[in-house]
């Protein structure tokens, strides 16, 4: 420790007594300066503070203008900062006392032994003690200053909970001064784990929420709590919207999800239900989505064909050549736009079977314009090829047909026109067979446009009253010249009070005719033709065993009216024409109602149009009715034409072919179950021939 | 003209066989006429005709059958077949020329013109022969196509 200045000023009024101390403090031994100064009077002594600063100040208790504790207040009051010694006899030791409780720093007794020593002592400890102090307060002032403006509340409660002290900061987080809470119990659990949430009412209004951490700690020599409280309202409010607001969030998306979900169930119902084959494929030609439809056409299941290329699965080749088509899928990636099939494809499922198609492939555009995929179209057009290749045939076949007679017309013609010495004999038959393929000609014309107008339903069918039994006798008669000159015997067989039908009689009497006049033809010389009409109800439980429906190939004349060939199934008109002709391969029964058909048998082929059951089928359909045959190879024919007789004018209506919605198993429709691609078996049914 | 040639006719038609055989035998042509392709089979082997006319549409076994036959038989392949048809597509005909057929007419023809096609296919020199059958035909067929429907 270097060597101190210490300023002094004694207060006192015997001189002889300064001397000595002064005296006293220059002989000092400790490494001290002492600088002096006296005043024999209060007011002088305070005269002097007010001058100079002085570093310890001895006051004597006995003055002249003030003595005792007063004096030493005095200076205290003025000079707090100013270390005071109390300088005293023995007598006046208690007032001393009472100075250093009131704040005096020491107090000396006069005439002591070892004065000097202990005066430098006193002096020295007088100063010590005030740096002490002063630090002390500068600590002091330190950590108030922290308590004080700490933004967190600090509170320090004893063991049941009293407030012994509150910060600023809890003042105002509690809305209350210090007066108001100290000695108030804090009114929250102490829980020194963790720190606690509480919420504090205040009582000027206001809620608060705070944060409490508590410790232990020692207050005043007692243990005691440290409470710090941090005010979180304002996190709480936040943290509380936020709950808010991800509440409303999930139940947004919990709305969307819905939303997606059933557009997501919307579109795979719809895509799964297509009456066309879809497949998408992915830029490299991988199968993503492949409805059912296609599962059923292509015969594999979406699992199996999932993610691999299309190219492995099926094929689709020229329906001509075999050749492979085309890869629709290769054309839309290279020119990006839709691109429609050729129209012979065919496509080979896995199993082998084979089904026209027609193909359209268009591209998934992303919205930058690249390709994401593509989607294949594709439906089974078995139905409308068949339909084409029939009207191709028909074509033909009325083609060829027209230009057969007209073939011998022109022939002859030519011939006879440029053949001068034709005799006339030839010349007459050549006429004659001209006339002849004339006619034909004009019966092929008549019966096309007869078909043809049946057909399309520009021919009105009349609703008037058929006398049946007229009719046929009429048809008998006019057909006998030509069955005489085949010395064929043609009957009839009908019951009298026959019920009357409705119909046109035009119509019905040109497809008995044909009938008739087919059995004539068919039938060789000597042969039987038998016209039978029976009014035919509805077969009940004890009559004749049924007949199957379907035409047999057995012996088809009946022996005894009361016999029916075939059974009614309504109240109806039945007509059968049966002869004992050549009879009908089973072959070309399902067939000889086609157009044109002519049963092909070795030798000449028979004359006719291949028309006229076509046209008599036809007839007995818009009539409501149904036509059956049975016949055997060289034993006869007889065909049955049923007529009802309860027709209300409607024309029965033609099967059509259909190409099954698909349901699943349980029959339901499939949007009805979940999203999943059900293998459901769709089936085309065949064209029934005409 | 026909100079005792004969001529094989197999067609279903009798009337186009009556005046087909008329107008060959006027132009000195022996006719025989057969009905159905099977009689016309065992006919050709029979009398080895000079020329054949097969119609197209026959009952049974229909005109490309018989035509197979013909020029599969040792006997009768050489025999110079026309074709007697009312179809008339490009198809048809090269199918016809395909299994043999020497030339191909359509219907209606005119009859008269019939004996002096089947004299320049007889006395056609035998090399000719080897030139492009479909390219000879389709020169016949040209101008036998003078008749408009």
């Amino acid at each position: 420790m270097g060597v101190r200045e210490i300023k002094i000023l004694l207060v006192d009024d015997d001189a002889d007594y300064c001397r000595l101390v002064k005296m006293a403090l220059l002989k000092s031994k400790q490494s001290v300066k002492f600088t002096f100064e006296m005043a024999n009077s209060l007011t002088a002594g305070l005269e002097c503070l007010k001058n100079e600063s002085f570093d310890v100040v001895l006051l004597d208790l006995g003055l002249p203008d003030s003595s005792g504790l007063e004096t030493f207040e005095m200076v205290h009051r003025l000079y707090p900062c100013i270390p005071v010694v109390m300088l005293t006899g023995l007598e006046d030791q208690q007032v001393s006392i009472d100075a250093i409780k009131k704040g005096a720093s020491d107090y000396l007794v006069k005439g002591a032994d070892s004065f000097s020593d202990i005066l430098v002592r006193t002096i020295v400890y007088a100063l010590e003690r005030k740096c002490e102090e002063e630090a002390l307060q500068v600590s002091e002032r330190n950590y108030r200053n922290l308590i004080n403006r700490s933004a967190d509340a600090i509170v320090v409660i004893d063991k049941n909970g009293t407030i012994l002290f509150a910060n600023p900061a809890a003042q105002n987080l509690f809305g209350q001064d210090t007066e108001e809470l100290l000695g108030k119990p804090l009114g929250y659990p102490v829980i020194l784990d963790g720190p606690t949430e509480i919420e504090i009412v205040r009582n000027r209004g206001g809620k608060a929420v705070a944060e409490m951490r508590v410790v232990e700690t020692s207050w005043q020599g007692k243990a005691a709590y440290l409470a710090s409280l941090r005010d979180i309202t304002k996190r709480k409010a936040t943290e509380e919207k936020l709950k808010k607001y991800r509440k409303n969030l999930k139940e947004l998306v919990k709305e969307r999800t819905e939303e997606v979900d059933a557009e997501k169930e919307l579109l795979s119902v719809t895509f799964s239900s297509m009456g066309d084959g879809v497949i998408v494929v992915d830029p490299q030609k991988r199968i993503i989505l492949f409805n059912v439809i296609a599962e059923t056409l292509a015969g594999w299941e979406f699992e199996r064909v999932q993610d691999r290329p299309i190219d492995e699965l099926f094929h689709i080749v020229n329906e001509r050549n075999r050749e492979a088509a085309e890869s629709l899928i290769d054309k839309v990636l290279v020119t990006e736009k839709t691109e429609v099939g050729a129209d012979l494809d065919v496509l080979i499922a896995m199993d082998g079977t084979e089904h026209p198609i027609s193909t359209i492939a268009a591209p998934i555009l992303k919205g930058d314009g690249s390709i994401i995929g593509i989607v294949l179209v594709f439906r089974d057009v078995s139905r409308e090829r068949q339909l084409d290749k029939m009207k191709d045939d028909f074509i033909s076949s009325v083609s060829h047909e027209l230009r057969t007679p007209l073939t011998s017309i022109k022939a002859y013609t030519e011939t006879i026109l440029h053949d001068f010495d034709m005799s006339d004999e030839t010349r007459r038959q050549f006429l004659g067979i001209i006339d002849e393929e004339s006619n034909r000609l004009a019966n092929l014309i008549e019966e096309l446009l007869e078909i043809s107008r049946l057909e399309s339903g520009t021919v009105k069918i009349l609703q008037e009253p058929v006398d049946i039994g007229t009719l046929v006798r009429q048809i008998s008669s006019a057909l006998q010249p030509l069955a005489d000159k085949k010395g064929i015997q043609l009957s009839i067989d009908m019951n009298e009070g026959l019920p009357e039908l409705l119909g046109d009689n035009g119509k019905i009497q040109s497809a008995i005719t044909n009938l008739v006049g087919n059995a004539i033809k068919f039938t060789p010389e000597g042969g039987r033709v038998c016209i039978r009409v029976w009014h035919g109800l509805p077969a009940r439980e004890n009559t004749a065993p049924l007949r199957p429906r379907s035409a047999t190939s057995k012996m088809a004349v009946p022996q005894n009216a009361d016999e029916p060939a075939a059974s009614a199934q309504r109240d109806e008109l039945v007509i059968t024409v049966s002869d004992t002709g050549i009879g009908i391969p089973k072959e070309a029964l399902s067939k000889i109602f086609e157009r044109f058909y002519r049963v092909p048998h070795q030798g000449k082929q028979i004359p006719g149009t291949g028309l006229g059951l076509a046209i008599v089928k036809k007839i007995v359909a818009l009539h409501d009715g149904r036509i059956e045959v049975e016949s055997e190879l060289n034993r006869g024919t007889t065909f049955t034409i049923f007529l009802p007789l309860a027709w209300h004018g409607l024309p029965a209506r033609e099967d059509t072919a259909k190409m099954a919605v698909p349901l699943d198993t349980s029959g339901e429709l499939v949007s009805k179950k979940k999203i999943k691609y059900q293998n459901a078996k769709c089936k085309i049914e065949e064209v029934p021939k005409f | 003209m026909g100079e005792g040639n004969t001529v094989l006719v197999i067609e279903d038609e009798t009337h186009i066989g009556i005046v087909v055989e008329y107008n060959l035998k006027r132009d000195g042509f022996e006719v025989y006429l057969a009905e159905d392709g099977t009689s016309g089979l065992e006919l050709a082997r029979k009398i080895i005709p000079d020329v054949i006319l097969l119609d197209w549409m026959l009952p049974g076994m229909d005109g490309l059958e018989v035509l197979t036959e013909l020029k599969n038989d040792k006997t009768t392949e050489h025999i110079p077949v026309f074709m007697l048809t009312a179809k008339g597509m490009a198809s048809d005909i090269n199918r016809a020329l395909d299994l043999g057929a020497d030339d191909y007419i359509t219907k209606p023809f005119n009859p008269r013109q019939l004996g002096e096609l089947i004299n320049k296919k007889l006395h056609e020199p035998k090399k000719v022969k080897t030139r492009n059958r479909y390219q000879k035909a389709k020169c016949k067929i040209e101008e036998l196509h003078n008749f408009d429907i």
